[in-house]
């Protein structure tokens, strides 16, 4: 133990790490809980990254040995003999390392941010965490940071965008690349201190991680505008992508944000910035370092809305109960005078609304009691500078704050907090994506070989998500995903298929190389690699307009159709190509020539697994949805996945549905521990056949089902209409089990109703079915894969037209 | 087809009806689609809903009819704009793609995004069905849809034209018997209750509003109603026949009504001779004044029953209607006919 301890005051933090893990793994289970107050005070001793570090391996150490564990915090508070020590030497060499770190990024992973920009930014993240914990180096850490990261996003970007010239991209493409690499720069750093900063406990913690962030956004939107390419004017360019990036403007604080405003020309975001966001950002650190019960969790989650030039920011609070978050609505447009909107503001619970509103929006705002206490109008008097605007911003979220801290047993829930995840954008944010080891393990099986395969699931799996993560380039090969939805939000996603639709309007004959040159042009400057694994999202689109104009014109079947399947086939000798949809077998098209189908394999894609009750997709996903302070027994996790089978949409659609119900039943907010029996009740008592056509969330899907079922259905979807039919049948027939044995399955299929509504093998039925997450067979017997969509089945009504 | 008017009264019932901050609703117009809009827009106040004509692109794939909606809306960005939203009602947005043809696909596509700039739920992803209006618009008995006037004035033409005849006839000593046996009670003499319906079917003001009671069988076709209201489809060929004899109608090629489909829904198991025309027209009237008086009846009570689908109800009454108007005609014509022979 002193060993420990005079090791860190000396500063050897590693040679005191390496000891104190011998120790750890030197206990027993005798001497387990004789050990552990020693252990907890050694551990405690270190800075934050070891002491994670080392606290997780000995959690793990005493869950092996089965001694009960103490209860999880979030590492130990360092104890007074252990104040760490940290120099300015120390600050000296964290500045060489991370200009050391970037240059690697520079010269070797320039724009791969899903990959490596992350784990660097993680790591700078830890590295400065544990610096600034002694307070008067944080300026200069935080210094280093912005500079460098500064220099860095501009020679990056200029370096890409030559790159990019050079290998012939015309100078609108290469511009539009760098806007996407910016956006996507932009999001690691406030993603992973969203990340960081929802596990502090203390003002301490959450600052830290959120002034990191800021110094990371002042440094990358400095350095951007900063870029100099041919007469490229990066900072006008900035100002007019704004609506793009300014959601990251509430995360910038003092110094920060004005250094960002100042890069900019005069403009109204400008004023925006200056006046609204910096005092509210002072307000709400002082909100912050105030609170006593409520910790704010910072930074919160902010958005932007061009068609009302809104930005909210909403900054959710750990309290120990769960209360409403606090929300902040800017009004960045110059004299925004539109008061419906403003009242739309009080309506959805924002506890602040700023903006420069002009007199007669004042009147009416003066007139409301919804909104006059809540809203700031920089333009009135008193509110022209930000001092006074900051001292009023602060009165009204600390009233926000406290209307929110006295939480009682009495308290009832009364908030839906399911519905904060955002299941209705068209990009699910970082913080609210799970990571799918199990699509990069698919992708990872099929990825050495060479083919055409097919990957299939039932609508709002979660497919789109999960393929455009997989964007990658890992050795020999480069994954590049591209989709034919032509509102895809994904940047240059649509690449491929606009080609293709260009040929197919203008009818002209499909050049000889059309498929390997549109995908080279595809692939970023730099990216290019021997084998390409092309993935096609909504793949079905594609095929349909191909077979459409091959129908319609039998001489484009021989000058476009054809040639593309032969093209497709050719591609995929030395390539991969992976069909993402939701039927298997929508590239059967002109079948009496198509080379294609035969080659194409169906791999099942799999939906949120939940293998191990501790840490599972679907767990992950659960978490995400249902915060702390709701607490997810495992048997209520275990009990939800039988019901959604690992579903995304229906999950997360079918726990918001949950939570209006728990609200309903007056739940206390003192007991939100969620067990199997609440979600049994729920289920009985909301999913039964009579009361699940009443449950909005799923009214999306029971429509569609009843679309699959119907006439038209039949003829032009019959793959769909015999599996939700099938489904409807076992549902039907079995409604306790939703089961039916192998061979009551097969005499559905060959019984008079099977031979008018399943016009295939049923076996294949059967098989594709299951590889598409319709149906499953375990135990010898045939379901549904996802129970609520039996229960949906069985009471869906095929739509019938006139 | 709907007229624009009651287009929008569709639309905006439907709007309520329907929770969702998007309601798509597919419409179908022969005429001027793009004067349909524009009195639409005329109309609609300060309602957001929003008539759109489609032009022949897209709606051929169901994989991407999401798509294709928000390409539209893109296409009309214009005239979202153009609304003034400050004004706006809390009602869900209404686009109304108004169309040529119908909506012949099956819907289910993934969701697409709408446009940043849509009101309300810009950029957001919004799962939508397109819904038809002439089937998923529901509507109560009493719309305007179901013609009830008509449809009531029809039973009194239709009455008033069976009372000529029946008086006619008895006058001259033609076989009521048989139909007397089954409508006079003990004591009633034929021409007292001929006489006496008379005088009520004059005594009303106005045919559209013709509700003859079955409770005070005063008017002939409360009688009628009576007849077919205690027998069973197979019973019904029998009283037919003896309705037809106290007619006494000439056989002409006017007797060949086509059967009301509630008619033809409620026929006999026991085949009819196709040709003999005399009794399918007895059966056809006496089942289709039947149908016309519930539905009349139905109507009063629009509350208590359910909505149905505007197409439905279109077609039911037309059904009705026109057959109670040309079961009339061939009564006058062929009582005419006769009078002449």
């Amino acid at each position: 133990m002193e060993k420990v301890e005079r090791l860190v005051s000396t500063v050897k933090p590693a040679e005191a790490e390496a000891l104190v893990t011998a120790w750890i793994g030197s206990v027993d289970s005798a001497g387990m809980e004789a050990a552990t107050p020693f252990l907890q005070r050694a551990i405690g001793m270190f800075l934050p990254k070891r002491r994670a570090r080392l606290q997780s391996l000995w959690l793990a150490r005493i869950e092996k040995n089965g001694y009960p564990p103490p209860r999880p915090s979030q590492g130990a508070a360092p104890t007074k003999a252990a104040v760490p020590v940290v120099r300015e030497s120390n600050v000296r060499d964290f500045a060489k390392e991370l200009r050391l770190r970037l240059q690697k990024l520079s010269d070797q992973y320039i724009f791969q941010w899903a990959t490596r920009y992350t784990t660097e930014v993680r790591e700078c993240f830890w590295d400065a965490a544990d610096l600034c914990v002694e307070s008067s180096l944080a300026p200069a850490v935080l210094d280093h940071i912005y500079r460098e990261f500064r220099e860095h996003t501009r020679e990056a970007f200029e370096t890409h965008m030559v790159q990019c010239r050079e290998a012939g991209e015309p100078r609108p493409t290469v511009v539009d690349k760098s806007r996407r690499g910016l956006l996507r720069f932009l999001q690691i750093p406030v993603a992973t201190s969203r990340e960081r900063s929802s596990l502090a406990r203390d003002f301490v913690g959450i600052s830290i991680w959120s002034r990191l962030c800021s110094a990371m956004l002042r440094g990358i939107l400095i350095g951007y505008s900063r870029v100099r390419h041919e007469d490229f004017d990066a900072s006008a360019y900035l100002l007019e992508i704004a609506p793009e990036w300014c959601d990251v403007l509430p995360y910038l604080y003092g110094d920060d944000l004005y250094s960002v405003a100042n890069e900019l020309p005069a403009s109204a975001l400008k004023d925006a910035a200056v006046r609204c966001i910096h005092p509210v950002a002072t307000a709400i650190e002082r909100v912050a370092r105030d609170g006593e019960r409520l910790i704010l969790v910072l930074p919160g989650e902010s958005r932007f809305s061009a068609a009302v030039g809104r930005l909210e920011y909403t900054i959710q609070m750990a309290s120990g109960q769960k209360v409403p978050p606090i929300v902040v609505h800017y009004y960045l447009a110059p004299d925004f005078a539109d008061v419906r909107r403003l009242e739309e503001s009080a309506y959805r619970g924002a506890a602040l609304v700023i903006g420069a509103f002009p007199n007669e929006t004042q009147s009416a705002i003066q007139r409301l009691s919804s909104l006059r206490h809540i809203t700031i109008n920089t333009n009135s008097q008193g509110f022209r500078d930000s001092t006074g605007t900051a001292e009023r911003a602060t009165a009204v979220l600390q009233r926000a704050a406290l209307g929110r801290g006295a939480v009682h047993q009495s308290v009832r829930l009364t908030y839906n907090w399911a519905k904060e995840f955002p299941l209705h954008t068209p990009v699910i944010t970082e913080e609210y994506r799970v990571r799918r080891p199990t699509v990069r393990t698919l992708l990872g099986n099929v990825e050495r070989r060479n083919g055409v395969h097919v990957w299939c699931s039932v609508r709002r799996s979660g497919k789109s998500t999960a393929c455009f993560a997989l964007e990658s380039t890992t050795g020999a090969s480069i994954v590049l995903a591209q989709t034919t939805a032509p509102t895809s939000p994904y940047p240059g996603a649509t690449q491929f298929f606009r080609a293709l639709d260009r040929i197919l309007r203008n009818e002209e004959p499909l050049p000889d190389e059309f498929v390997n040159s549109t995908v080279r042009d595809c692939i970023p400057a730099g990216k290019a690699r021997s084998k390409v694994v092309l993935i096609l999202d909504e793949y079905e689109s594609m095929f349909h307009r191909i077979n459409a104009a091959a129908l319609r014109d039998t001489e484009l079947r021989y000058t476009i159709a054809q040639p593309l399947l032969s093209q497709l086939v050719a591609f995929s000798r030395d390539n991969l190509l992976i069909f993402v949809g939701q039927r298997p077998d929508a590239h059967q098209i002109l079948l009496d020539q198509n080379q294609l189908s035969p080659f194409v394999q169906q791999n099942q894609f799999p939906l949120f697994e939940h293998h191990s009750p501790d840490a599972s997709e679907f767990k992950d996903l659960l978490t995400k949805v249902l915060p702390e302070p709701f607490n997810l027994d495992t048997t209520f996790v275990q009990e939800v996945y039988g019901e959604t089978g690992g579903h995304p949409y229906l999950t997360v659609g079918i726990l918001v549905s949950f939570v209006e119900w728990l609200i309903e039943q007056q739940r206390s907010t003192a007991n939100l521990t969620l067990h199997a029996e609440d979600f049994g009740t729920f289920v009985k008592q909301r999913l039964s056949a009579d009361h699940i056509a009443l449950v909005s969330e799923l009214g999306w899907f029971y429509g569609v089902i009843g679309e699959a079922l119907s006439d038209e259905g039949r003829s032009h979807d019959p793959w769909l209409h015999a599996v939700y039919w099938t489904m409807q049948q076992i549902c039907t027939l079995n409604p306790g089990s939703f089961a039916c044995s192998h061979s009551e399955y097969r005499e559905l299929a060959h019984s008079a109703a099977g031979r008018l509504h399943v016009g295939y093998d049923p076996d294949y039925v059967l098989r594709s079915a299951s590889e598409a997450n319709f149906l499953t067979i375990r135990d010898e017997m045939v379901m549904p894969r996802i129970r609520l969509l039996g229960r949906l089945a069985a009471v869906a009504s095929a739509r019938t037209s006139l | 087809m709907l007229q624009p008017e009651r287009a929008l009264e569709v639309v905006t019932d439907l709007m309520q009806s329907h929770p969702g901050a998007v309601q798509v609703v597919w419409c179908r117009q022969d005429g001027d689609r793009h004067a349909f809009c524009e009195r639409i827009v005329g109309l609609r106040g300060t309602l957001p809903i929003f008539p759109l004509p489609l032009r022949g692109e897209g709606f051929d794939d169901p994989n991407s009819v999401a798509e294709d909606v928000v390409r539209l809306v893109e296409k009309h960005r214009a005239v979202f704009e153009a609304f003034d939203w400050n004004r706006a009602s809390n009602a869900a947005i209404g686009i109304l793609i108004v169309s040529r043809g119908p909506l012949f696909l099956p819907q289910g596509s993934s969701p697409a995004a709408f446009p940043a700039w849509f009101p309300r739920v810009g950029g957001q992803v919004v799962p939508v069905l397109v819904a038809d209006v002439e089937t998923v618009a529901e509507v109560r008995l009493d719309a305007p849809e179901t013609r009830i006037g008509e449809i009531r004035a029809g039973i009194y033409a239709l009455e008033s034209a069976l009372l000529g005849r029946l008086a006619s006839t008895q006058h001259q000593g033609h076989g009521f018997d048989a139909l007397g046996a089954l409508i006079l009670a003990g004591e009633e003499k034929a021409h007292g209750v001929l006489a006496e319906a008379r005088r009520y079917l004059d005594s009303i003001s106005d045919p559209r509003g013709y509700r003859p009671s079955l409770k005070l069988p005063v008017s002939i076709t409360a009688r009628l109603l009576r007849l077919v209201a205690g027998c069973t489809p197979d019973q019904l060929p029998h009283r037919a026949k003896a309705l037809m004899a106290a007619l006494s109608l000439p056989d002409s090629a006017i007797l060949r009504v086509p059967e009301s489909v509630p008619a033809l829904l409620c026929r006999s198991t026991n085949p009819i001779d196709a040709r003999d025309h005399q009794l399918r027209f007895g059966c056809n009237l006496l089942q289709t004044l039947f149908a016309a008086h519930s539905l009349s009846t139905a109507v009063a009570h629009a509350g208590d029953y359910p909505r149905y689908p505007l197409a439905l109800l279109q077609a039911t009454s037309f059904t009705i209607l026109t057959t109670l108007r040309e079961l009339e005609r061939a009564i006058s014509l062929a009582a005419a006919l006769h009078a002449d022979a």
